[in-house]
């Protein structure tokens, strides 16, 4: 039966972790240096109380296994058995192992941000297309609307990334890889930073496994 | 009046908006993280509702089907394996417009 994916963990942790979503039992498979959590079911669509099942499952793990290193996988990833798992990992050990070294005893923090956009910057009259180009995408990725927030969190933050949006009130979506030893010193940041930004709200939520700090890159 | 309210008047009243202690996933947030985050390893990976490939997904939910983001033609191809095929299983495996 195929093989439904939760997550890649350094060190697996010697706790039962129940079922699944599919209401099978969690377990580890080995597969080269890593160890993935899997369940024996058939890939789903992507029901709301599916996607909840999956991200309890996730953080669950990520609770077992606090020393670990926790790379979660995208909802509806599944492998037709543990021989084509171990084929599809061992390309990938160096990249999963950068990956490992990035989130290990880190937590993801989630801000949307809400509000008045900042006006965009524009290019300089002289920029050429390329200067342009670059500069479209570093702006697509900055968040000048909580500049302040950025500054005061930003000896705890290990990595961020940010998304902006096009649907207002939404302004952006910026996450927070962050030390679990840095948490509340990172809360305490984004206290005293808050008052400071202006025209918008940022709704926090977290922590978080760090979904979006897991790509192989 | 439940302790639950009492805290939504202190949040309106206070200012700057609270920090959310622990976890306090909203189905947004977990879409947006299930669905849009985390490792694709899979080439076999394809997200589908009612048989509909699902290819586009936004922070606001919006799911929308390949006929909705390629064009009526395009997704028709696309589900008869033509040229567009590939094109559409991959944003079907990745979540994403590129």
């Amino acid at each position: 039966m195929t093989l439904y994916l939760y997550a890649i963990v350094d060190r697996r942790p010697r706790v039962d972790l129940g079922k699944g979503m599919g209401r099978g039992p969690l377990a580890f498979v080995r597969a080269g240096k890593v160890h993935v959590l899997v369940e024996r079911t058939e890939a789903r669509e992507p029901r709301p109380e599916l996607l909840v099942a999956h991200d309890r499952v996730v953080r669950r793990l990520c609770r077992a296994a606090s020393e670990a290193a926790v790379l979660p996988l995208r909802f509806g990833s599944t492998v037709p058995d543990r021989a084509a798992l171990e084929a599809l990992l061992a390309p990938l050990d160096a990249l999963i192992g950068r990956a490992f070294d990035r989130v290990r005893g880190a937590v993801q923090l989630t801000m949307r941000v809400t509000g008045r956009r900042a006006p965009p910057r524009a290019p300089s009259r002289e920029a050429g297309p390329g200067t342009r180009w670059l500069m479209r995408r570093i702006a697509a990725q900055s968040v000048p609307e909580i500049e302040a927030l950025t500054e005061a969190t930003k000896a705890f933050v290990r990595e961020a990334k940010a998304e902006r949006h096009d649907r207002p009130p939404l302004v952006a979506s910026v996450y927070h890889l962050v030390a679990r030893e840095d948490l509340s010193r990172w809360r305490a940041a984004v206290r005293r930073a808050l008052p400071e930004l202006r025209g918008v709200r940022v709704s926090i939520t977290g922590p978080w496994p760090p979904y979006a700090f897991a790509e192989l890159a | 009046m439940s302790r639950r309210t009492r805290r939504t008047v202190r949040r309106r009243a206070a200012d700057p908006p609270p920090i959310l202690e622990g976890i306090d996933a909203t189905l947004l947030d977990i879409v947006d993280h299930v669905l849009t985050k985390g490792i694709v390893l899979t080439g076999d990976l394809v997200l589908g509702v009612a048989d509909v490939d699902l290819v586009y997904l936004r922070l606001s939910a919006v799911l929308c089907a390949a006929d909705r983001v390629l064009g009526a033609g395009a997704a028709d191809r696309s589900r008869r394996g033509g040229s567009n095929g590939e094109g559409a299983r991959r944003l079907a495996r990745t979540g994403k417009v590129r």
